[in-house]
């Protein structure tokens, strides 16, 4: 039941008034008696002390009745059906890596993980047949992990138990927003919040929320120990110019003790070193390796246990696995294969267009200059293309006459533009080409427009084309070029996986490659994220190899689980403090029917003040 | 048939007094005088003093003045000497009746309280009582009256003798009603009032006082001792009323409520009598002090009669009075 109007409680101080207007009322009986003399002297209670107990009687207890009635009707009861409404519980539950950490309360080792999935195992079986749940896992990309009807429990907790902690950082605004786009109006509504508060989160980001928040920070029960953990934090590695590999990892202690580590470096399988580091409550230690060269992976590790298990191990691919191989067909690749060569991770190899020796199929990026795009090609071959000074008369870019003279638009705005400075730059002989459909402008000339720089995409290819001729332009001989260049190829190649990620953070990967995950498994990159190039499937910490279809390395990054945001188990959290808007809370939803029972009330007024004059009359 | 009419109409009592048939049966009743009581010769109690008598019982030398018809010739001729033949002469008693009309025996009994009917009072029961005794002295030859008194002695009706004079009786008592009370009058009227009856009627003879005697109670009892001295003043007043000239019966009228008070909660109670008012919390424990209170009173009224040789007889007004209280005379002996 509820009151729209609850202001009207004031009305229940009338009770009291009545009560005390019937005291003053209630003067003493007169009771004549024969004679006082009998009466003078007995023990008594003095006259200003007699008790004067409350006048119990039916028009009392009508006028109260009557006030109770009135103010409980001013306050408009409303009663509605709550029980039968449908109920939507969703769960907001943190996926982090801290979330992997035990927490030793009450003489058990509980995962934190552990205990909130328990949590919502224990309100998912006690839905009813009309309500629905969903979850939402709290990481830096909120999502909606799991959602149903009640009818879906059984599949929903076999769910709930494939799920495992793995991200780094929490958005919690985000999670809160999707969990409030996710409400059912129709339905009462709950919001459940399961973490451990072990991340910040400003109070002016949070948005209204129109549903009950219900902060179940973990661990529930207060731990008996402090969790105490030590992470490796950067482990990292970089090749020297002899093929030797420089190792590189932070020990650093969460705990408020001093405590001594032992780390473990694997050169492959085998231990390369082992030191005892000694820290201090709240400090690090920084520590390098020289690994030889032959290595193709290594291995940091703590070897003592702590709350946070995950980030005491960390693995590094030694392999180069991030350059980028480009093919340059040209007559005169001087200008461009200079300009390539200064990129990194590019690793450029040059064909002419006699020759074709290479498949442009197998490179990342194939390069057309001038001859180099032959003339036959009726359709654009697959992949990323970037013509340059295309020959007159080729079908796919159709032209009548070069230009001469031309200087770019300043005006011209685009990414491929971005951080060079074109003033001054002039060119000779810019192709007349009649712009593609699937094609952008990126550059024009000044006084004509015609376009000098454009991109675009067909079906099957990414295409960026240069319409004029380097040779006959000064542009080789400016700081653009180069600039130009990065631009081009950052366009066309997406950047190589960092040889390092958090975990559980998505990885870009383009092609179809397949990809080992730790424990062994291969998965194919297009069928596991529906080709859409990014690999989510970070969980795990270790190292990720990426094979292509001979079945070759050609590329891998390691997932660490050690990080500043998430080794620190400290909650830092206060659901309290969190000024989250709840104006909606009291309004009920138009969806649910409710019944006004002032009516009634009020009819019980008029009939009890009937009774009350009755009674009075017949007195 | 017309005593009852003269009942039934009466103006001034809104209840009748008696029916013809209790009257009937009081007239084989009489008053159990004390033999040595002093009356006047033509009555029909039976005296112990011996007087010249045609019925021989005795006999006493002549003496001069005595009436010669009385002289025993017989014994004369045989002694020579003149004797006078005594006998057991009969006598009348004189009734007296002292009803008091204080506005305490006006007083009506809470209705919340009162097992008798509303309106019933102490001061009908007094008059009933008063009628009935009148009634039971007339019909047995003596001469009766009957005296109202508050604070002093009102108007007396009487005496008078004679049967037929109960009409006249009954009439009066119907007329009186209780006195208001007199302006700053605080102290007993019981002394003063039986004093100057006492002193207006040197023949003496049997008085019925018929009273709540609460004017005998003490206005200001000790707080300490519960002690009210209510039978001192009554011994007082009893002091002009003593043996053998007067024979005294002291009819304590009260009221079941005044005996035995079971309203309990808060009141004022307001006397009747001065109209005062006393805030009370009637609890248990103070009816309980009350109840012992008023047994002490009446046992001190008790042993006050008996020292003056008077006879004591409490009374609830709301006793029937042919079922009970006629019943508790008789066995008082008051009544043959």
């Amino acid at each position: 039941m509820n009151f729209l109007f609850q202001m009207a409680a004031w009305g229940l101080l009338t009770l009291p008034i009545i009560l005390i207007l019937h005291l003053l009322r209630n003067r003493r009986e007169q009771l004549p008696i024969s004679s006082l003399r009998l009466w003078q002297g007995l023990q008594q209670k003095k006259h200003g002390s007699l008790p004067r107990s409350i006048p119990l009687s039916v028009l009392l207890m009508l006028q109260l009745l009557i006030a109770t009635a009135l103010t409980l009707a001013l306050a408009r009861p409303v009663f509605s059906i709550l029980l039968d409404q449908p109920r939507q519980t969703i769960f907001i539950l943190d996926t982090t890596t801290s979330m992997a950490a035990v927490d030793t309360g009450s003489g058990q080792a509980v995962r934190r993980f552990d205990a909130a999935r328990q949590t919502i195992r224990n309100e998912i079986q006690a839905l009813g047949q009309r309500d629905s749940f969903v979850i939402i896992g709290l990481s830096p990309q909120p999502e909606v992990l799991l959602s149903g009807e009640a009818e879906q429990k059984t599949q929903a907790l076999l769910a709930l138990d494939n799920l495992v902690p793995g991200a780094t950082g929490a958005d919690l605004p985000a999670a809160l927003t999707l969990a409030n786009g996710l409400l059912d109006p129709s339905r009462l509504q709950q919001i459940i919040v399961l973490t451990d508060g072990a991340y910040t989160v400003p109070s002016d980001l949070l948005p209204p929320i129109s549903a009950p928040i219900d902060w179940q920070i973990q661990p529930s029960n207060p731990p008996t120990l402090q969790p105490s953990n030590q992470a490796l934090l950067n482990v990292s590695s970089r090749t020297l110019p002899d093929g030797r590999h420089r190792l590189f990892a932070r020990v650093i202690n969460y705990s408020d003790t001093s405590v001594a580590r032992t780390v473990q470096v694997f050169a492959g399988e085998r231990l390369f070193d082992e030191t005892v580091v000694q820290l201090q409550p709240q400090a690090e230690s920084a520590r390098v390796w020289t690994l030889p060269a032959p290595v193709e992976t290594a291995r940091v590790s703590l070897v003592e246990p702590d709350s946070l298990p995950l980030d005491n191990e960390a693995e590094v691919l030694l392999l180069e696995t991030t350059r980028q191989r480009v093919l340059l067909v040209s007559d005169t690749p001087d200008t461009l294969s200079r300009a390539l060569s200064a990129q990194p991770g590019i690793e450029l190899t040059v064909d002419t267009p006699a020759g074709r020796r290479y498949d442009p199929a197998d490179f990342d990026l194939t390069v057309f200059e001038g001859a180099g795009l032959p003339l036959d090609l009726t359709a654009w071959p697959a992949g990323n293309l970037w013509v340059v000074n295309p020959p007159l008369g080729h079908p796919l870019l159709p032209a009548d006459n070069f230009s001469r003279n031309l200087r770019p638009d300043p005006a011209t705005g685009s990414t491929l533009l971005v951080g060079a400075d074109l003033s001054g730059v002039y060119f000779n002989r810019v192709l007349q080409v009649t712009l593609p459909e699937w094609a952008e402008v990126d550059l024009r000339a000044s006084a004509s427009g015609q376009p000098l720089i454009f991109h675009g995409a067909t079906r099957r290819s990414q295409i960026v084309v240069w319409a004029f001729d380097l040779a006959a332009s000064n542009l080789p001989a400016r700081l653009a070029l180069p600039l130009l260049t990065a631009n081009t190829l950052q366009t066309l190649l997406s950047p190589a996986p960092q040889p390092v990620v958090p975990l559980g953070e998505p990885v870009v990967i383009n092609g179809n490659f397949s990809i080992e995950v730790p424990g062994g498994r291969r998965l194919s990159s297009l069928e596991a994220e529906g080709g859409s190039g990014i690999f989510t499937r970070t969980k795990l910490p270790g190292l990720y190899k990426i094979y292509n279809d001979q079945g070759a390395l050609v590329a891998g990054f390691a997932v660490h689980a050690g990080s500043a945001l998430e080794s620190n188990l400290a909650p830092q959290l206060q659901p309290e403090t969190l000024n989250v808007q709840r104006s909606m809370f009291n309004v009920l939803p138009p969806e649910i029917e409710y019944y006004e029972i002032w009516p009634w009330l009020a009819g019980v007024v008029v009939a009890v003040v009937m009774l009350e004059g009755w009674l009075a009359w017949r007195k | 048939m017309r005593l009852k009419n003269i009942f039934n109409r009466s103006q001034e009592s809104s209840l009748p007094l008696f029916d013809e048939a209790f009257l009937r049966r009081l007239e084989r009743l009489s008053f159990r005088t004390a033999p040595a009581l002093r009356g006047s010769p033509l009555g029909e109690r039976r005296s112990r003093n011996l007087r010249p008598a045609l019925d021989f019982s005795d006999h006493r030398p002549y003496s001069h003045g005595d009436d010669l018809r009385h002289v025993d010739w017989n014994a004369y001729g045989r002694h020579e000497e003149l004797f006078v033949k005594l006998g057991e002469a009969t006598q009348s008693v004189s009734i007296h009746i002292l009803l008091d009309c204080s506005r305490s025996m006006g007083w009506t009994p809470s209705s919340k309280s009162a097992k008798r009917p509303a309106g019933y009072s102490k001061w009908d029961a007094a008059r009933r009582l008063a009628g009935a005794l009148g009634y039971l002295g007339l019909a047995g030859g003596e001469r009766v009256e009957i005296t109202p008194f508050g604070h002093t002695l009102a108007e007396s009706f009487g005496p008078t003798e004679g049967k037929r004079r109960v009409i006249p009786v009954l009439k009066f008592l119907s007329r009186a009603t209780p006195l208001p009370p007199a302006k700053g009058e605080r102290e007993g009227s019981l002394v003063p009032s039986l004093n100057s009856y006492a002193r207006t009627h040197p023949g003496g003879g049997l008085l019925v006082l018929i009273s709540d005697l609460l004017d005998t109670v003490s206005p200001q009892p000790s707080l300490e001792k519960e002690e009210i001295k209510g039978g001192g003043e009554l011994a007082e007043s009893l002091r002009y009323l003593i043996p053998p000239r007067w024979q005294v019966l002291v009819v304590h009228l009260l009221t079941e409520e005044e005996v035995q008070p079971t309203l309990t909660g808060d009141y004022d109670l307001r006397d009747a009598e001065t109209e005062e008012s006393l805030p009370f919390h009637l609890s248990d424990a103070v009816l309980t002090q009350y109840r012992l209170r008023v047994r002490t009173w009446c046992a001190e009224l008790q042993s006050a009669c008996a020292r003056r040789g008077a006879t004591y007889a409490r009374i609830l007004a709301e006793w029937p009075l042919e079922q009970a209280v006629v019943p508790y005379l008789r066995q008082r002996g008051v009544v043959l």
